[in-house]
């Protein structure tokens, strides 16, 4: 009972409660009102309590965020240490001018006019002299540049379709001035104009009317090279060559700093007060290229030289290292211009991007893998009409109407077509066709271009026999300056074919070698002894043949010329008036250091110029002379000695090295 | 001092204490937005500062100086009547517009929300009409929409004007409270009901983006990346503000969600969600609790008092404040769609708190008259509930 009592007592004080008023609708309302606020204070728990980590869950990616630092790039070197491309830290100032409210007060200050220096100085008693001294780094900012910023005043961006207007304007950009000095001018700049202007600037929400960021500007000192080193985007993207190369393979950009920190709604992220940051950002890594400044700038020199003469679509020249595979020197006329882009001529590497049809320069290599099969030796003879019938075409030999006899060296010394088509008719079409794939065409090089083409050669299935002919004298195959390059480095030195190559080191910023690249040989094309023996026929081509232009007293130089019509496809065959003109060869031949690749690309001469022997092997000559020159090399023709008396003697040497039992002597 | 007036004193109390709270709230709330916008951190919370002590004043004015009942006559009716009126027409002329509602008027580089004003003033007016028109209201049905008419659509409509969809419901409820203890024909109540159902109905079909508002709020996960007004970003925040306060909170000033304003307006529209997560639930729930007992110190009143028009206003502006407060954190708990409803006492906002402690004055004021406990109980005995 006494329970039942107590029950009864508290349900009598528990309906008091819940109805504390006399009148009920009042009550109602309370209860009502109590009802709501346990319906809350239950929803509020589970918010806080019960099921908080599902909302968190949900948007926790917008509490941290992270900091990218990116560090400079690395510089680009030759192989001697000479810079040829590198990254400098430039400052650009930029305005806000919808936020300045006297304007022509801030116009003067930056153009450090006398008459408010004089007032500031007067006021503060600072050295007017020292004011002028310390707003030096405006001195480049003109009227104009201030009067089109204000006309300005914004800066409009789209994005996602939305118009935005940044009060916000480049004043003047990639100023080559210290950061602290400029940090200190603008500080100073500032400073005077609210002070003059009497404006409060923490009631402003962009109190930097004036201010700069820095960033890295590429330079290149030298601009030699332009096509191989490439150029970077204004915010410092490679864009073509080894810029945009080695940032793909992450060898010259610098590790991207990460700091993780707090984030806040607009996506600003705070480090923290215990985050002071005493990190050295990890700078971008030099590369060293095989590029030797000094030849590239010989290169280059001659082909301007003989571009503005006679004015071809290009020229290409390549200059190569035949036992390593490296590349020293690769330009290609017209050149970039680094102060005007728009003047000067394209970045494309044409040596490597452009393929287009040799010519006789092909025949050498047809002659090798004849040899190199064991088919001929180069004294065996050949028989040559003066009319050749390969299926339904007739090949015409060198000699004008008569049949002649030819050795095989002869054929390529007087570059008879019908000699070579039965050399290659010895060989059969799958052989040629291997040893054309041997020696690198109808593929890309490999080289570290972007866009390398790889010409064109069909399958040896597919050739007519007319085709086959053609092919061995260089017509119906399409090939770029550096596969040629590529070849000639397998004929010359011994019969391995390298792969051509632009990079040598990567080295820290200390100079420590990171990675270097070793020459990579891809595979034995012929025996030393065939290549030996081509070297022979080679150098025949320039001490007798069409290529006497190159000719040099001291040194064996051997090469072959090759003159392709082009086709015109207005004409739809072969103009006459527009050729390609190669010479590809080696020096000093006895033991070959350089192959030199030079083609031109429709010359603008006379008819009577129009040969290989009288457009390319000019280029060929002068580069040939200034590289033996520059890199001294011991003549091999010839053996300069001090004898008794004190006089400078000489005495030829490698008397054997040509080959003496010619059948003809070409008449014209 | 009587016992009968502990009532009018502890409401003063609790929304002191509440203001105080809130003073501090909204100097954490607002710091960085301040920081923001290129003023000094501690703008707001001082602005919000001198606001309290006018309120406070006003507040102990209305009390020592104000008797309500004079409020009863023609003269005061359409002082007070014509006042609202003015005030919220004047918003709609000479107003600026800040955050798509047009209620601010700016004088003399002070702003401040005429419409906070106008509801008091309406409540009022319709609490003392009531009493003054009783018998014809009552008992007449054309009078009685006549006076709903002028009463309340009007006034609702101005404010509606302006954009502020809040307001307007909580003053009709508070003003529907009055009519509902007034012994009013229940019959006569539908004519309105019905019309505002309708009215209702219709506003959410015609604007997609109100159906849009309850989609949203019946699935925040399902938006919080959308973009524009359709987003339940906000909402999101909150729920975070919560889940990041836990039980017992982050501690004040640590709140990262308002530091880093991914919880915007943490100092007035989101001011509870700010508060839940800076003092946890625990505080949160005390501060519910703190309105609970401002309502039950209300009704209080409104029950012991002897006046007709005592317990009409006494009622009429307790509903007023905790209305507003049931709103502004149903908003904030997701239990209701989104509107610009800030927390009495402490969301920023100097208009709000003036009137709210002119309606705190005014509630003081009735608990002053209220009759003496031995009549109550005189009455309490001889029926169990008022008899006029």
């Amino acid at each position: 009972m006494r329970a039942l009592f107590v029950l009864r007592n508290f349900i009598q004080k528990f309906y008091k409660f819940i109805k504390p008023f006399k009148d009920e609708r009042l009550n109602l309302f309370f209860l009502m009102s109590i009802l709501l606020v346990l319906i809350y204070g239950y929803r509020i728990l589970d918010l806080s309590y019960f099921k908080g980590n599902y909302w968190i869950e949900k948007v926790k990616n917008q509490f941290y965020g992270v900091i990218k630092l990116a560090p400079p790039r690395g510089s680009i070197l030759d192989r001697n240490g000479t810079v040829l491309a590198v990254s400098e830290k430039v400052i650009s100032f930029y305005i806000r001018p919808s936020e300045v409210k006297d304007w022509n007060l801030l116009k003067e200050i930056i153009l450090r006019k006398d008459s408010v220096l004089n007032q500031y100085s007067a006021q503060k008693k600072i050295p007017f002299e020292r004011l002028r001294e310390l707003l030096s780094p405006f001195s480049e900012i003109t009227e104009k540049d201030l009067e089109s910023a204000y006309k300005k005043k914004f800066t409009v961006l789209k994005k996602n379709g939305r118009v935005i207007k940044i009060p916000f304007v480049w004043l003047k950009k990639r100023l080559p001035l210290s950061v602290e000095e400029s940090a200190r001018a603008v500080r100073v700049a500032l400073r005077i104009y609210y002070t003059l202007s009497g404006e409060n600037r923490f009631r402003k929400e962009y109190p930097d009317l004036l201010g700069f960021t820095t960033e890295y500007k590429r330079v290149y000192p030298y601009e030699i090279g332009s096509t191989v080193v490439g150029i970077t985007s204004p915010f410092g993207e490679g864009l073509t060559g080894l810029e945009r190369f080695l940032e793909k393979r992450n060898l010259i950009t610098g590790k991207i700093l990460e700091l993780s920190g707090s984030k806040d709604a607009r996506g600003r992220v705070y480090l923290g007060t215990d985050a002071t940051v005493f990190i050295t950002k990890e700078k971008g890594n030099n590369v060293e290229l095989t590029i030797d400044g000094n030849l590239q700038y010989i290169v280059e020199k001659v082909i301007s030289e003989y571009g503005e003469k006679w004015h071809p679509l290009f020229i290409n020249a390549v200059l190569m290292d035949p036992n390593t595979g490296e590349i020293l020197a690769a330009a290609s006329w017209p050149f970039f211009n680094y102060e005007d882009p728009k003047k000067g001529g394209p970045l494309t590497p044409r040596y490597a991007v452009t393929p287009y049809e040799p010519g006789s320069v092909m025949k050498p290599l047809v002659l090798a893998a004849a040899l190199n099969e064991g088919l001929i030796t180069p004294n065996t003879i050949f028989y040559c009409p003066a009319r050749y019938k390969v299926g339904d075409k007739v090949f015409k030999n060198e000699f004008h109407g008569r049949n002649v006899k030819l050795r095989a060296w002869e054929i390529i010394q007087y570059s008879d077509n019908v000699g070579i088509i039965q050399v290659a008719q010895l060989l059969g079409k799958e052989k040629l066709y291997k040893y054309y794939r041997a020696f690198g065409f109808g593929k890309k090089t490999g080289v570290e271009l972007p866009g390398e083409s790889p010409g064109i050669l069909r399958n040896w299935k597919k050739w007519r026999d007319v085709d086959f002919a053609t092919l061995a004298f260089g017509h119906n195959i399409s090939v770029t300056t550096l596969q040629l390059a590529a070849a000639y480095s397998a004929l010359v030195n011994g019969g391995i074919y390298y792969k051509p190559t632009f990079l040598k080191a990567v080295l820290d910023d200390k100079g420590r070698v990171i990675k270097e690249f070793k020459p990579v040989a891809e595979r034995k094309v012929l025996s030393e002894k065939v290549s030996k023996e081509m070297r022979r026929v080679l150098t025949m081509v320039v001490e007798g043949g069409t290529g006497t232009a190159t000719k040099f007293v001291n040194f064996y130089v051997g090469g072959k010329t090759g003159t392709a019509l082009r086709y015109n496809p207005k004409i739809h065959g072969y103009d006459k008036t527009k050729i390609n003109a190669t010479f590809a060869g080696a020096f000093p031949m006895t033991n070959p250091k350089y192959v030199l690749v030079v083609s031109v690309v429709e010359p603008k001469v006379p008819k009577n110029m129009l040969w290989a022997s009288k457009i390319a092997v000019p280029i060929f000559r002068d580069i040939a002379e200034r590289v033996l020159l520059y890199e001294r090399v011991a003549p091999d023709k010839k053996l300069y000695f001090i004898d008794n008396s004190g006089c400078i003697e000489s005495k030829d040497i490698n008397q054997n090295f040509v080959f003496k039992n010619g059948l003809q002597q070409k008449k014209k | 001092m009587k016992i009968r007036e502990y009532y009018g004193w502890a409401i003063f109390g609790s929304s002191l204490i509440l203001s105080l709270l809130g003073l501090i709230f909204v100097y954490t709330g607002s710091y960085f937005w301040c920081l923001r916008c290129g003023a000094p951190p501690y703008s707001y919370a001082l602005k919000q500062a001198v606001a309290l002590l006018m309120g406070v004043g006003t507040a102990l004015f209305i009390y020592k100086y104000v008797d309500y009942r004079n409020f009863v006559s023609k003269r005061f009716l359409w002082a007070i009547y014509l006042t609202a009126l003015l005030l919220l027409i004047a918003v709609l002329i000479f107003g600026k517009e800040i955050n798509n509602s047009k209620s601010w008027i700016i004088i003399g580089g002070f702003s401040f929300q005429p419409a906070e004003l106008a509801k008091v003033l309406i409540i009022v007016f319709d609490s003392a009409y009531i009493r003054y028109k009783w018998y014809d209201i009552t008992k007449s049905l054309r009078f009685f929409l006549t006076f709903m008419a002028f009463g309340l659509f009007i006034p609702d409509l101005l404010i509606l004007a302006e954009g502020d969809l809040g307001s307007a419901m909580i003053l009709t409820i508070s003003v529907f409270a009055i009519l509902f203890i007034t012994g009013l024909n229940l019959k006569y109540i539908a004519y309105p009901v019905a019309f505002g159902g309708i009215f209702f109905t219709l506003a959410v079909i015609t604007a997609p983006y109100r159906l849009m508002r309850i989609k949203i709020l019946l699935h925040p996960e399902n938006y919080i990346q959308t973009a524009g007004k359709y987003s339940s970003y906000q909402l999101v925040q909150a729920f975070v503000a919560f889940a990041k306060g836990g039980l017992t909170g982050m501690g004040i000033g640590n709140g990262i969600l308002s530091k880093f304003q991914f919880l915007t307006f943490a100092f007035s529209d989101f001011m509870f969600a700010h508060i839940a997560e800076e003092v946890g639930a625990v505080g949160a729930l005390s501060v519910l609790l703190i309105f609970l007992l401002i309502l039950y110190l209300g009704l209080s009143i409104a029950d012991r008092t002897d006046e007709q028009v005592g317990k009409y206003m006494a009622l009429g502006l307790t509903l007023y404040i905790f209305l507003q407060a049931a709103v502004h954190i149903g908003v904030n708990i997701g239990l209701l769609p989104t509107t610009g409803i800030t927390l009495p006492f402490m969301s920023l906002g100097g208009s709000s708190l003036i009137s709210s402690f002119i309606a705190v004055g005014i509630l003081m004021s009735i608990a002053r008259h209220l009759p003496p406990e031995s009549q109550v109980t005189v009455r309490l005995m001889s029926k169990g509930r008022y008899t006029y």
